[in-house]
């Protein structure tokens, strides 16, 4: 398929071309052939790009003998183990792997199981005492079976020096210090028809003690992405991705791209930049799939810039990042996409050297203000406000001034617009019941108390302020583990959900849907599950003009449940409608739910296809809260208010409470298919009317 | 309470004295629902005598944290129970919320009679069950319970077969009055059965602790205990009258003549050290038991937290100190408490004898140290007195003089244990309201009931359950753990509880761990170590676990018995063939669920969480089978993340995504202990570094010099510098290489940068230029007023120009500092200043020293007007030649190395 650009419309990219199933697809100049299944679909590519003529075995390790160190021409001091040598050289079987050594100081040591070890790095320093590994030899032993008499060409390094034979005759002797390249050297073996049998003697001066050889390079990762997004068609990895397609955008080679904030040029071509301080710049990121990936490196040593946005200024698309430092408008003044000018807009925040310091942002809102939130530092495990705004969101206008907002923050990973008020998101922690969105109301106090001494009004012995409670509790595990950023589909993309937020999360790789309403000037909403199964921790979310939604990753430091350790992805809506429950609005009795098809009438309208329960959680400085007070709702009735809608009327409402709905009974008309998502969570601060 | 629209899910019985009943829960009855809401039971469980029939009968023996135990032949469940008698356990589980739950014994050595039907039970939201258990005992050989719930998984819901969660307040409230009626030693003189050993005290060893107290306190301490210290173990043993303080003040001489004071000397007292005893007092543990001394802003010297003590009374109280010990005499006791005092209650922290030094000198400075005295010669004649004393008085019954020191014939005996829960309850005897003879205590009326019940309980064969609950409340273990819903840090304890800076793990990186389970999680052997020797593997944690030592020998079996599984026993480990020991390797690396991002690993110490290596040293398989599914459920609020949903892994190319199969695996590479092959995505230090290419490099980061702000600046040639954005001025150069970025991309980064090079230069401190001073300054000023950094543009071949500004009589004086590697080899940089809004007449003065060769050059119009070459002196004292036209002027400045 050719690569997708935006001179055309951008509608076209939402849908993949219908593929013609007498075209073969060809997947790095082979021929993808679907299989029974995932696994073996991607073996047969495997072995069709990369074909092995060869039947690599088991290896052994024996270790550790004595050697006398760097520079005594010791490697070649034989040890026991090589007393089998004529024996291999004799074509007979292999080392006798039962026999017991006298080792090092005396140790009984004997062959032990390494597996198939080809293309991973062999670590021969185990968790034992120094004495074990410093000035230490060891042999391995593997086989390798050939058809055929062939010549082999093998790659392979050590840490430190390496003796090798095969079949019992001396091919490689480098009796060097040195650390483990995998590439370092290289040999042609002739085998011989049937198994060969190869002994390696690696020796260790002192620290890293390793071992590599390849047998297959590294798949390119453009054809990885590619073969990746079949094999998603083919076999969809849950139901979610019926209806959202994942893309993955293969990275810049020989970079990482652990991303810290994104956005687009007016040409629409993705803005990304990273926690290791490099901005790119993406293009050919729209086709399906993207293997045609470019990038240009617009900016790099930044200091942990963990957001960015594009502004147009007079005519110009400027890049505007906030560095643990500062915020940094950086400018390309001849057009080659590269920075010139990384000016310092503002720099008026405390950085103590705390690592726990990030700098979040920027956001911009419709007057220019650039949003800005900074985590407190963490001094054994709680949060300290010790600079300047640290624990606060500010905002910094066009003249450069710094306005402070709001304080009581704790670790404010994602500043988002709705409808044009801003919010931010808290991950659970001292003093943060679980992760949270929250609406900046100029003067608001978000219950951290360390930042409360940057106030104004803040006097040593006066109570703390009043404390904003959040639009949305995101309940811990159940909806995320750690929240990160807010993006709004905009208006008439995204199939159902257009106009609602999503949120990313970090720890589970995943994605949720959120939805805000402002009753009596407070704002409240819902949180739901839409996604899950992204490759990394997802940090950053954006929506491009086309309506399909990047997710930036990375999940350095923390963990997530992902298979990777960042990268960057495209969800794409296929068209086909989820039977899910589009949005959830408070009552003065109970709620009002509308849902993404036509309901089945008996089934919506039972009681007892709904469940409610509601909770809520302490303010504390211990680490996260459990769910405090939990009580069951009793769903009074469930009346059909259209053929989506359903009000719900529940025993009693409870400000302050999560009020968490399952929906195990509800059921479309069509095919009386259940929800894709039966569950969903309603922050409750202000009953209307009450 | 709300209306019940709750049905029994099972009315049948089988047997006609089983009953069922589940009603709500009430809302007052609503305990705490963790986070991973793992559920809980009701309430404490309770032992009852059981006639091998009626559920309904049979009178209550006390109280159970869990229906579980694991007895071994002869052993019982509670002194009054014969070995092959049977009992009854009751209590209540509470269903949190709606679904299908099962619950399921482990029985061995006897039969179950379960109220409990077997298969699921329905709730229709959270509800209490509550639930009767009837042991009959296969003769007195082993016998074994353990229960285990589940609920079944709906696709969103559910959880997977675990032990029923423990809740054992009143279980812990009952071992407290037995801990209590042990520390009053009791049973050293009054006979309590078979189990007399285990309810014994052994008191200080009098003769070691005389050296180290002082005179003056042991007189008054002999003479009225109960005054020093109310409720004190010690009773009062002397009268009234010149007669019986003859015989005290005998006493103290005969003390004073066993042992050689260690007598007066002072411990370091100055502000520092004191300040390193205040802290270590605060972080290492001591307050769980004896309360913080000062606010927790004082004792870490960070005036940002309130500096109020909390008002929550510790559990152990500091009498005053200062005139009880001699310096040196706490220092000794510190560092090995054990060996005055054998019970054990107050455990070794594993202080150096720095530290205990430390300790003792900011303890006795808190308690106002007191001056020196005469030293006091025991009087020969009223020692031997002394002696005799001791002997009549029956001191014997708990004191010995020193270990192994022979039996004087002193001990006394006296009633049994049982027959003394009456006289308690009256008020009579030793605990009396008024002294009737002698000993006596005093103590609070409110504590007789507890006493004498447990006094009455004191016989019968050995309890090991009764009697680890009692050893944990003695030992004051819930001073720090929580355990089965019991005990805990106190709120107001908590802030003192700290992490080391590396780690990042929450509370779990700073609080002691919650104990329950703790027997059917670790390995015996391991807790053993644990609570004997103080072994510890959480490397976060600032406080330390105390090594009690013998008095702890048989906790840990106690422990594992109490959560109904065999000490030293596990189920049976995955075996660690070839494939399965990999796929651990590879699930555990950075490609799989990358556990070193949190966790140890050998020299690798991560962000503090345990060392992977020493897993299946510490941790029964059988725990890790059902932890590993869903970590929150067993232990509520960790940040171990959840990588198992329902039997299927987050990770489907290993084993085919078998949850099972991926847990046996990681078990298995534990299994190999230290020989476990290593995890890939451990950051090995010089993995990171940054070569500069064709372009000159800029890299924002943290410095060691240059601060939090800095900007390094690397060139092709092995010529770095640094710029400080704070403090805006050039601060070092060095060669070779440029920077290691580990500390800003390994982990969790945001550490200081190293990796540098050797440093060729350093600029002398403060700005390099002054401007508009028509006279230089008397001293070099530290900062430019006004001075900011601005930002940087990049010259087309990458090197980059800073811009700053700085005010110079009111004005804004903009410049611009471009600085090379200098062209000339033998130079090193070439520093060059462009200084826009000069105005005319305005000098410019430059500092080039000391110490490091540097010439200046103005240059107007490409021409250079001025020239100073530095060797000795601290600035350059000429000023360059005013400049009277609108263009900025041009300073070069030249370093040499």
């Amino acid at each position: 398929m050719s690569a997708c650009t935006l001179a055309f419309t951008l509608a076209a990219c939402a849908f993949p071309a219908a593929q013609d199933p007498a075209v073969p697809v060809r997947i790095g100049g082979v021929e993808y052939v679907r299989q029974a299944d995932r696994a073996s679909t991607r073996a047969f590519l495997l072995d069709a790009l990369q074909p092995r003529r060869v039947v690599w075995g088991d290896w052994w390790l024996l270790s550790p003998f004595a050697y006398a160190g760097h520079g005594r021409d010791d490697l070649k001091t034989p040890q026991a183990p090589e007393l089998e040598l004529p024996k291999l050289r004799a074509g007979g079987a292999g080392p006798d792997l039962a026999a017991s050594y006298r080792g090092k100081d005396g140790f009984a040591i004997t062959w032990r199981p390494l597996g198939e070890i080809s293309d991973q790095r062999v670590e021969l320093r185990r968790n034992g005492s120094a004495a074990l590994h410093d000035n230490s030899v060891c042999y391995l032993y593997g086989t390798v079976e050939a058809s055929t008499a062939m010549v082999l060409e093998l790659v392979l390094g050590s840490d430190d020096g390496l003796r090798l034979w095969h079949n019992g005759r001396l091919v490689l002797d480098k009796d060097v210090p040195r650390s483990l390249d995998p590439d370092t050297d290289r040999v042609q073996l002739v085998l011989t028809p049937g198994v060969n049998h190869l002994l390696a003697k690696v020796c260790n001066g002192g620290g890293d003690w390793a071992f590599q050889f390849r047998t297959r390079p590294q798949l390119d990762p453009r054809v990885e992405a590619e073969l990746e997004y079949r094999l998603d068609l083919d076999f969809p990895p849950s139901p979610e991705r019926l209806h959202w397609r994942v893309l993955t955008v293969p990275e810049p080679p020989g970079s990482i791209l652990e991303v810290g904030g994104l956005d687009f040029l007016p040409d629409g071509r993705p803005v990304v930049c990273t926690r290791r301080g490099e901005v790119w710049i993406v293009a050919g990121a729209y086709a399906e799939p993207p293997v045609d990936v470019s990038y240009t490196l617009f900016a790099e040593g930044l200091h942990e810039p963990l957001g960015l946005a594009v502004r147009e200024e007079r005519g110009r698309a400027v890049v505007y990042s906030v560095q643990r430092p500062e915020l940094t408008r950086m400018v390309d003044l001849d057009g080659d996409d590269r920075a010139d000018v990384y000016e310092c807009v503002n720099a008026d925040w405390g950085v103590s050297g705390n690592y726990h310091e990030f700098a979040f942002g920027p956001k911009f809102d419709a007057e220019g203000n650039a949003w800005v939130t900074l985590n407190v530092g963490f001094c054994g495990s709680l949060g300290k406000s010790v600079v300047h705004w640290r624990g606060w969101a500010f905002k910094i206008t066009p003249a450069g001034e710094l306005v402070p907002v709001a304080s009581g923050l704790r670790s404010p990973n994602g500043i988002g617009m709705w409808h044009g008020e801003v919010f931010y998101l808290d991950n659970q922690g001292d003093y943060v019941g679980t992760n949270k969105l929250a609406h900046l109301q100029p003067g608001s106090w978000h219950g951290h108390p360390s930042s409360v001494h940057w106030r104004d009004d803040w006097r040593e012995s006066a109570p703390l302020p009043a404390r904003m409670e959040p639009a949305i509790w995101f309940p811990y595990g159940k909806m995320g583990q750690s929240s990160a950023d807010l993006a709004v589909a905009p208006a008439g993309t995204f199939g159902p959900f257009a106009g609602q937020g999503f949120v990313g999360d970090q720890t589970r790789a995943s994605i949720l849907r959120v939805n805000l309403e402002e009753i009596d000037g407070v704002f409240q909403g819902s949180c739901h599950p839409f996604l899950t199964g992204l490759a990394s921790g997802v940090n950053r979310l954006a929506f491009a003009a086309d309506g399909s939604l990047f997710v930036g990753m990375t999940d350095r430091g923390w963990g997530s449940v992902g298979p990777k350790r960042q990268g960057l992805q495209r969800v794409v809506y296929t068209g086909a409608v989820p039977f899910e429950l589009a949005s959830m609005h408070v009552e003065s009795d109970g709620f009002r739910l509308e849902f993404t098809q036509d309901l089945d009438e008996a089934a919506a309208a039972d009681p007892r296809s709904y469940r409610m329960v509601s909770y809520t959680y302490e303010w504390h400085a211990e680490y996260g809260s459990p769910e405090m007070d939990a009580a069951p709702h009793r769903v009074l009735a469930a009346d059909l208010a259209g053929p989506r809608t359903v009000r719900l009327r529940i025993d009693r409402l409870r400000e302050g409470f999560v009020h968490e709905l399952q929906m195990p009974g509800v059921r479309a008309r069509a095919g009386g298919a259940a929800l894709l998502h039966a569950e969903a969570y309603y922050t409750l601060q202000r009953v209307p009317g009450r | 309470m709300p209306p019940s629209t709750i049905q029994p899910a099972v009315s049948a019985s089988r047997g006609a004295a089983l009953t069922l009943v589940l009603a709500l829960a009430s809302a007052a009855s609503v305990l705490l629902v963790a986070g991973g809401d793992p559920g809980r039971t009701g309430a404490d469980w309770e032992l009852r005598q059981f006639d091998g029939a009626d559920l309904e009968a049979g009178a209550s023996l006390g109280w159970l944290a869990r229906p579980d135990f694991a007895l071994d032949a002869g052993q019982v469940l509670h002194p009054a129970l014969r070995a092959d008698q049977g009992f009854q356990i009751r209590g209540a589980v509470v269903f949190p919320r709606a679904g299908r739950y099962r619950l399921r014994h482990q029985v061995e050595g006897g039969t179950l009679l379960a109220s409990t039907p077997q298969g699921w039970i329905e709730a229709e939201a959270e509800q209490e069950l509550q639930i009767a258990l009837g042991f009959t005992r296969s003769g007195a050989g082993p016998a074994r319970l353990q229960t285990w719930w589940e609920m079944e998984t709906d696709g969103l819901d559910g959880f997977r077969p675990e032990p029923l969660p423990a809740v054992g307040a009143r279980a812990h409230e009952m071992a407290m009055h037995a801990a209590r009626l042990m520390e009053l030693g009791c049973a050293n003189c009054h006979a309590a059965g078979a189990e007399a050993g285990a309810w014994r005290r052994p008191a200080p060893y009098l003769g070691l602790a005389a050296a180290r107290l002082r005179p003056e306190w042991l007189r008054a301490w002999i003479r009225h205990p109960q005054q020093v210290r109310p409720g004190s173990g010690m009773p009062d043993s002397f009268g009234a009258g010149p007669a019986e303080d003859a015989d005290a003040e005998a006493l103290v001489h005969w003390l004073a003549a066993t042992a050689e004071p260690l007598g007066w000397t002072a411990l370091a007292s100055e502000p520092t050290t004191i300040a390193l005893g205040r802290k270590l007092y605060h972080e290492a543990g001591c307050v769980g038991c004896h309360g913080p001394l000062e606010p927790a802003a004082v004792a870490y010297g960070e005036p940002d937290l309130p500096a109020r003590l909390p008002a929550d009374p510790p559990v152990a109280p500091f009498q005053d100190l200062g005139p009880k010990w001699w310096p040196r005499g706490l220092a000794a006791f510190l560092a090995d408490p054990a060996l005055t005092h054998p019970d054990g209650r107050m455990p070794s922290l594993q202080l150096t004898a720095q530290e205990a030094e430390l300790l003792a000198g900011y303890l006795l400075q808190h308690f106002g140290a007191k001056a020196p005295i005469a030293d006091f010669e025991p009087d020969p004649a009223a020692a031997r007195r002394g002696r005799e004393v001791f002997v009549e008085r029956g001191c014997e019954s708990c004191h010995a003089v020193a270990p192994g020191m022979p039996d004087l014939g002193g001990a006394k005996t006296a009633a049994p244990l049982t027959e003394l829960g009456g006289r308690i309850a009256a008020g009579a005897g030793c605990m009396g309201e008024v002294a009737q003879g002698r000993p006596h205590y005093a103590l609070a009326s409110r504590e007789r009931a507890g006493l004498a019940a447990t006094a009455a309980r004191a016989q019968g064969p050995p309890a090991p359950l009764a009697e680890t609950l009692r050893r944990f409340a003695y030992l004051n273990c819930l001073a720090c753990h929580a355990k089965d819903g019991a005990g805990g840090l106190a709120a107001g304890y908590r802030p003192y509880f700290r992490s080391n800076e590396a780690a990042d793990l929450g509370d779990e990186g700073r609080l002691p761990p919650d104990l329950s389970g703790a027997g059917f999680k670790l390995q015996t052997g391991w807790m053993d170590r644990v609570v004997r020797e103080g072994a510890a593997v959480r490397g976060a944690l600032i406080a330390r676990m105390p090594a009690f030592g013998a008095v702890a020998a048989g906790l840990a079996e106690g422990l594992a018995r109490a959560d109904g599984v065999w000490p030293h026993r596990d189920a049976p480990w995955p075996e660690p063939v070839d494939a399965r020991v990999l796929a651990g390797r590879n699930l555990a690396g950075e490609k799989g669920f990358a556990c070193t991002s949190c966790h140890a690993f050998g020299a690798y110490a991560s962000i503090g969480a345990p060392p992977l290596e020493t897993s299946a040293e510490r941790l029964r398989y059988a725990w890790w089978a059902v932890y590993a599914h869903d970590p929150q459920r067993l232990k509520p609020g960790t940040r171990m993340p959840r990588y198992f949903e329902h039997g299927v892994s987050t990770l489907t190319d290993v084993l085919d995504g078998d949850a099972d199969a991926q847990v046996d695996a990681m078990w298995a590479w534990f299994s190999l202990g230290e020989f476990m092959p290593a995890p890939t995505g451990i950051p090995r230090p010089g993995g990171l570094v940054l070569e500069v290419g064709e372009r000159p490099r800029v890299f924002r980061t943290f410095l060691q010099d240059a601060g939090s702000r800095a900007i390094a600046v690397g060139f092709p040639v092995g010529t770095h510098y640094a710029f400080d954005a704070q403090a805006v001025r050039l601060v070092d150069a060095w060669k070779g290489a440029f920077l290691d970025a580990s500390g800003a991309w390994a982990g969790r980064g945001g550490n200081v940068t190293g990796g540098r090079g050797p440093e060729v230069w350093r600029a002398p401190p403060g700005p390099a230029l002054l401007a508009g001073l028509q006279e230089p300054p008397a001293a070099w000023p530290d900062a430019l007023a006004g001075a900011h950094y601005l930002g940087y543009r990049l010259e087309p071949d990458g090197t980059p120009v800073m811009a700053w500004e700085f005010e110079s009589e009111g004005a804004r004086m903009l410049v611009q500092e471009r600085t090379v590697p200098h062209p000339d080899s033998d130079q090193l940089l070439l520093r060059r200043f462009t200084i826009a809004d000069l105005k005319a007449g305005q000098r410019v003065w430059v500092r080039c020293g000391p110490g490091t060769g540097m010439t200046a050059r103005a240059v107007e119009n490409g021409a250079m007007a001025a020239e100073r070459t530095n060797d000795a002196g601290e600035l350059v004292r000429r000023a360059f030649r005013p400049f009277a036209y609108n263009r900025p002027m041009v300073l070069e400045i030249e370093v040499s190395q």
